[in-house]
């Protein structure tokens, strides 16, 4: 029993120490990529950029620029053969295809808005989107 | 106690939890809520009523409350998480329930909040994204990218832990409270009414 006390003591240690640890590699290594713009393929954008020359599209209650745009805007050759990884600014990322882009839109908060997908793909504050080819 | 009481206190604090996750969710951080919220109702309750598997119950009438409020972040997700802190909680204290439920110690009191609080962040975070994208046609499970985030999600728990932390000594106080002294006729109407309070709530301001 007392041993078990111990354990008890020794794991919520442990955990904090994990914790602790994970924080400090975050901020150490990791870091956060707080923009002002956008970056979408290797090219940078400001939102005041995007949302001037871009027609607004409204996707359920939320009003943004069409991803898809947003895309040929930067250039991308053959966009629905590409992939795109959607990197938020602490760190948080997943992976959309072409079929995606088309129906969302970036929201002047920098939040893309997704209605096929659920809302843990609705990513907010997102720093880059990155474009590799589809395998 | 009989089990219709117990049934019944699983819908009223279930209840409570799901109508606080829908009100405080906008405002507050899922650490914050998970530290406060989830690890105060079940830990009060367990001490309380003494009774195993209730809390896996309450994160179950929770979650099915949250389900109804579509505003707010990822519903799948949240409706997961609240679910699946039920079930952690319910493992903790099944590897150290003669321990934590005594809990004669300040030390074995703070080092249960932590434990609990942060294994259910934690672990609820990592399952409910990679349980979501399974429910949806468009969306795919992503390892790689769970992988990456998984230390900032390590780091997030911080807060719940710490908070669990002072939450679970505070709430040792309840266990004074003599639940099973309330009249039937008071018990049945109070939680009926709370229950029915709580629904009607979250269906009129959030649908």
């Amino acid at each position: 029993m007392r041993e078990k006390k111990k354990f008890l003591i020794l794991l919520a240690v442990i955990l904090l120490a994990i914790g602790i640890g994970s924080t400090l590699y975050v901020t150490l290594f990791k870091g956060s990529e707080k923009t002002e713009g956008l970056v979408v393929g290797g090219m940078e954008f400001s939102v005041d950029q995007l949302f001037g020359t871009l027609e607004l599209v409204t996707v359920g209650e939320h009003q943004g620029v069409a991803l898809a745009e947003v895309i040929n805007k930067a250039r991308i050759e053959n966009p629905e053969e590409q992939k795109y990884t959607i990197i938020a600014e602490d760190g948080y990322q997943k992976i959309v295809g072409w079929e995606s882009i088309r129906g969302g839109i970036l929201t002047r908060e920098k939040r893309v808005v997704f209605p096929d997908l659920p809302k843990q793909y609705w990513i907010k504050n997102i720093a880059r989107i990155e474009v590799s080819r589809n395998e | 106690m009989s089990k219709t009481k117990i049934l019944l206190g699983i819908v009223v604090f279930g209840s409570i939890w799901g109508l606080l996750e829908c009100v405080l969710g906008g405002y507050l951080s899922g650490a914050v809520l998970t530290g406060v919220v989830a690890l105060g109702l079940m830990a009060a309750t367990r001490l309380v009523y003494n009774q195993k598997g209730m809390q896996l119950g309450i994160g179950l009438v929770a979650a099915s409350l949250r389900a109804v409020n579509p505003l707010g972040g990822c519903v799948v997700c949240s409706v997961i998480a609240i679910a699946l802190e039920g079930a952690i909680f319910e493992l903790v204290w099944f590897a150290f329930s003669s321990d934590i439920e005594k809990a004669e110690s300040l030390s074995i009191m703070i080092s249960a909040g932590i434990v609990t609080a942060y294994a259910c962040y934690t672990v609820a975070y990592v399952m409910s994204q990679m349980v979501t994208p399974l429910l949806f046609s468009a969306a795919n499970l992503q390892v790689g990218n769970l992988a990456v985030f998984i230390p900032t999600i390590l780091s997030k728990g911080v807060m719940a832990g710490l908070i669990g932390g002072v939450v679970f000594p505070a709430v040792v106080s309840v266990k004074q409270i003599e639940i099973f002294s309330i009249k039937s006729r008071w018990y049945y109407s109070l939680g009926s009414i709370a229950t029915a309070a709580c629904w009607i709530i979250v269906i009129a301001l959030y649908r």
